[in-house]
């Protein structure tokens, strides 16, 4: 029986692949790409070979996402929040000052940012549904 | 999204619903991707932030090399843990289609 070969180029794309990682994996997964290239035909060799190459860099940040730990969901929320009022996308919400009396009293603050926003108009009587 | 649970893409349900096809199995890289359907090199990332997660554990296969005549494979194995959090994870991102709306046609006067 002979040995199973391995195309030079194809190593030499998965090593190339296992370089772009963080310094702590690259042996691992060095060996354990060119592992996997045992058993397969050239074409599928050189196919693997080309997709492992181009996920290395997501391989990566998946490396050094688990190096950081998981992102619990508020601080996500927190992100996605800071990122909607920043673009302009606030949460308004009508508040009523009780020093002002009147119209003026009613005005709009954002549940996220707390950014206020002065000026509101109530709508017209009718306009609602149901009204 | 469970809190501190991966992004449950389609790719990630794939490659989760193949290794609970039999928890106990290990499967080594290219073995994922086969029996999830994805290209036998992108499986990788998705292991890799599962492993993080320590819902997976990966281990060096134990074999003679000389013998083998190739290298030792990296087996991949979901934990105890990854395979509720799995479970549940999978069961929370699933969406049914929603129903087609039928709506009678209405005659115009």
């Amino acid at each position: 029986m002979t040995p199973p070969t391995v195309d030079r180029w194809c190593c030499r794309t998965v090593e190339l692949a296992a370089r772009m990682l963080p310094a702590e994996h690259r042996q691992r997964y060095a060996l354990e790409f060119i592992a996997e290239l045992y058993g397969m035909s050239h074409p599928q060799q050189v196919s693997h070979s080309v997709q492992v190459l181009s996920r290395a860099w997501a391989l990566r940040a998946a490396l050094d996402a688990a190096a950081l730990g998981p992102i619990p969901e508020k601080a996500r929320h927190r992100t996605r929040g800071w990122l909607l009022c920043h673009l302009g996308r606030h949460l308004w919400a009508l508040h009523r000052n009780p020093d002002v009396g009147g119209k003026d009293a009613v005005f709009e603050l954002c549940r996220r940012c707390g950014r206020e926003r002065q000026g509101y108009e109530a709508p017209p009587p009718g306009s609602v549904l149901g009204g | 999204m469970a809190d501190g649970g991966p992004r449950m893409t389609i790719p990630t349900q794939l490659v989760l619903r193949a290794l609970l096809e039999d928890p106990t199995r290990e499967l080594y890289g290219v073995e994922v991707g086969a029996a999830a359907g994805l290209p036998s090199g992108t499986v990788h990332p998705i292991l890799a932030r599962l492993e993080g997660l320590r819902w997976l554990e990966s281990r060096w296969e134990e074999i003679d090399t000389r013998v083998a005549g190739r290298p030792a494979r990296r087996y991949y194995r979901l934990t105890a843990d990854g395979v509720h959090s799995a479970r549940a994870a999978l069961a929370r991102a699933y969406r049914p289609s929603r129903a087609p709306r039928f709506r009678p046609a209405t005659e115009q006067p």
